[in-house]
């Protein structure tokens, strides 16, 4: 799958697509990531009964896109947020902040097992849900930050782990069918 | 307020402000920035501004008025402004002289280095009565550097911020603000970051909110689905209406939420669903069940949409109901997101153990601590540390808790938070925890110090 299929997910408040739009983090930025979310290893074996060399078990693959969740606190980006207090008349104005938010997490894309009539197991691999501390960078300062930078703070690490499962249609169900319902 | 009421704002800012400009020259001494200019230069330029101002549209097009862009507070877009900046000299000023002059430029110096700019704003405010109306006029013309631009738009947010206001700062402030969201809807440049200030000041409310619908109502098709200037005016509706529950929800609004929940036309389902949180969130115990049924009568992807939406608006004073109410739903969903995350935050003076166990300790509320934990990932402050009640339940989880799976989290938690404690202790407490080898090199891989 496409880092564009992935953002069409979308979704999530402040998806990655969104930051990405509104420069939080760049596109570039990202690949290094997604080299570490296309890390996968092998996940150990298929349970008995699932695969396909047994007979046909009737479970398939259902595709879980690329999700993103975000820290609520935000990046200590320079000068944001603006707080004014113009005493003559007590008032004071605040300016929210474009956010930078303190990290991101990284679940990668990977298929769950779902029943799924002639299909069967073939292999399950181990994918890497990553966290990735962000850092803010101010762009252009007038008066507050009007854009900038949000980049990645040093390198991912491991929180947890997916399986992402590879299913098959079951020997003698045909070619045609769909077993992964869009998996990569 | 129709679209014809706006008008009228409008064309009684423009027939008064030039009246009192001429009132205010002759009792104000004006500081020219460049040499001077004569009055006729003055009426020349004005006369630019007056004449395109019967018809907005005619406002839009003409080539000195702020460029429309098609998506706000793109990379690209932020990208091209500062390379504008680098290419133009800021210091070359076409904006229109005025006794507003002097107290911009000494805006904009201190403003290059400095955030504290109050005294600044303060001398601008001050220096001609009505000066709100004349800093929307001046950004609408378009003149004047970059620079001078932004200036003009943070002195106008700040005005319409401003509450109290002075008392001389506007001669039609709801007028201004109808228009500046206007320009700012439909994507002018100059206007793009307008949003910064403007669902905080006054005047945005559900009257506002619906002259909005109205003007939707009246020609859709201005209002491409999907498109920029769509979403823009949702949010302008949206937050007009959310205006109108910020104490207690009127009723009026509880009724127009439930029976949008149900319309046929998606753009007023889109309404409800931006609206409910807030809604939810500050009604009582039987109109949050009538909203909950409604909600949950819907599709399952508007369902979800629709718990975020009471996740981001949740107070933490109804924390925890929202919780009783919602976490079954969020846990058949396999949701865990950044919504609930927020959520979470803003209920960091809320005891985490009594939620954590809210439905005993046993296997079968398993998922339900796992998504609590998960929940309390959002709990760390800037410096990465939880409440002290909730890492002392973090700990006690980890140390106790019938399931590993529930441990294990709890422990990685804990190390999110650890910051400075000693390895010793987190050695210990690893131990407790009873893991695997596996899992116990991952948690010692999640201390900062690793």
């Amino acid at each position: 799958m496409s880092f564009d299929q992935q953002c069409r997910h979308g979704g999530v408040v402040l998806s990655l697509c969104s930051m990405i739009l509104l420069g939080v983090v760049s596109t570039c930025d990202l690949q290094a990531a997604h080299g570490v979310i296309r890390n996968q290893s092998p996940g150990g074996d298929i349970p008995p009964g699932m695969s396909c060399q047994d007979e046909c078990p009737g479970l398939g693959t259902r595709n879980n896109d690329l999700k993103q969740v975000v820290s609520p606190v935000s990046n200590p980006c320079s000068d944001m947020p603006l707080k004014l207090l113009l005493e003559r008349w007590g008032a004071t104005v605040n300016f929210p902040e474009r956010q930078c938010p303190l990290w991101v997490m990284l679940t990668p894309t990977h298929s769950v097992v779902v029943p799924r009539q002639d299909c069967c197991l073939l292999e399950r691999q181990s994918r890497d849900v990553i966290q990735q501390k962000l850092r803010c960078e101010c762009t252009s300062f007038f008066i507050f930050c009007w854009s900038r930078s949000c980049l990645p703070a040093g390198e991912p690490i491991k929180w947890e782990s997916v399986d992402h499962w590879v299913s098959l249609p079951c020997l003698g169900s045909g070619a045609a069918v769909d077993c992964g319902g869009g998996t990569p | 307020m129709s679209r014809l009421q706006s008008s009228k704002s409008r064309l009684v800012i423009l027939i008064s402000l030039p009246i009192f400009l001429m009132l205010v020259s002759l009792v104000v001494p004006i500081n020219w920035q460049r040499g001077n200019a004569d009055t006729s230069d003055l009426d020349r330029q004005y006369e630019k501004v007056v004449a395109p101002l019967d018809g907005q549209k005619e406002v839009k097009t003409g080539s000195e008025f702020p460029q429309k862009v098609d998506a706000v507070g793109t990379e690209s877009e932020a990208a091209r402004l500062d390379q504008s900046v680098e290419a133009g000299d800021p210091t070359i000023s076409s904006l229109r002289i005025g006794p507003w002059t002097e107290p911009l430029r000494r805006l904009i110096e201190k403003g290059k280095y400095s955030s504290e700019v109050a005294a600044e704003l303060t001398a601008i405010f001050e220096c001609q009565p009505g000066i709100g109306d004349q800093l929307m006029q001046l950004l609408v013309e378009g003149q004047g550097s970059l620079l001078e631009r932004r200036a003009l738009l943070v002195a106008l947010g700040t005005a319409l911020s401003m509450d109290p206001a002075p008392p001389e700062l506007w001669l039609d402030r709801r007028g201004v603000l109808e228009w500046a969201i206007e320009l700012w809807i439909e994507g002018f440049e100059d206007f793009k970051q307008l949003d910064r200030w403007l669902w905080k000041s006054r005047g945005v409310d559900g009257l506002l909110a619906f002259a909005f619908v109205d003007e939707f109502l009246s020609d859709p098709d201005q209002y491409p689905p999907d498109s920029g200037k769509r979403s823009r005016w949702r949010k302008a509706v949206i937050e007009g209406l959310k205006a109108e529950a910020e104490d207690e929800v009127p009723s009026w609004l509880k009724q127009w939420t439930l029976e949008w929940t149900e319309s046929e036309d998606p753009e007023f389902r889109r309404i409800a669903l931006g609206v409910m949180g807030k809604v939810y969130s500050k009604s009582a115990a039987d109109d949050r069940r009538h909203l909950r049924e409604r909600i949950l009568r819907q599709d399952l992807q508007w369902q979800l949409e629709a718990g975020k939406e009471l996740l981001i608006h949740t107070e933490k004073d109804h924390f925890v109901t929202v919780i009783d109410d919602w976490a079954d739903f969020f846990i058949r969903q396999e949701y865990r997101g950044s919504e609930m995350l927020s959520a979470f935050h803003r209920a960091r003076d809320i005891p985490l153990g009594p939620i954590l166990n809210r439905r005993g300790g046993g296997p079968e509320s398993q998922a339900y601590r796992m998504w609590v934990l998960f929940g309390a990932l959002g709990g760390r402050d800037e410096a990465g540390l939880y409440p002290t009640e909730w890492m002392t339940t973090l700990e006690e989880t980890v140390r106790s808790d019938q399931a590993r799976a529930v441990r294990f989290l709890a422990l990685r938690l804990c190390a999110m938070g650890w910051k400075d404690r000693s390895n010793a202790d987190f050695q210990e407490l690893v131990r407790r925890a009873e893991l695997d080898p596996v899992q116990e090199n991952h948690v010692w891989s999640l201390l900062p110090t690793s």
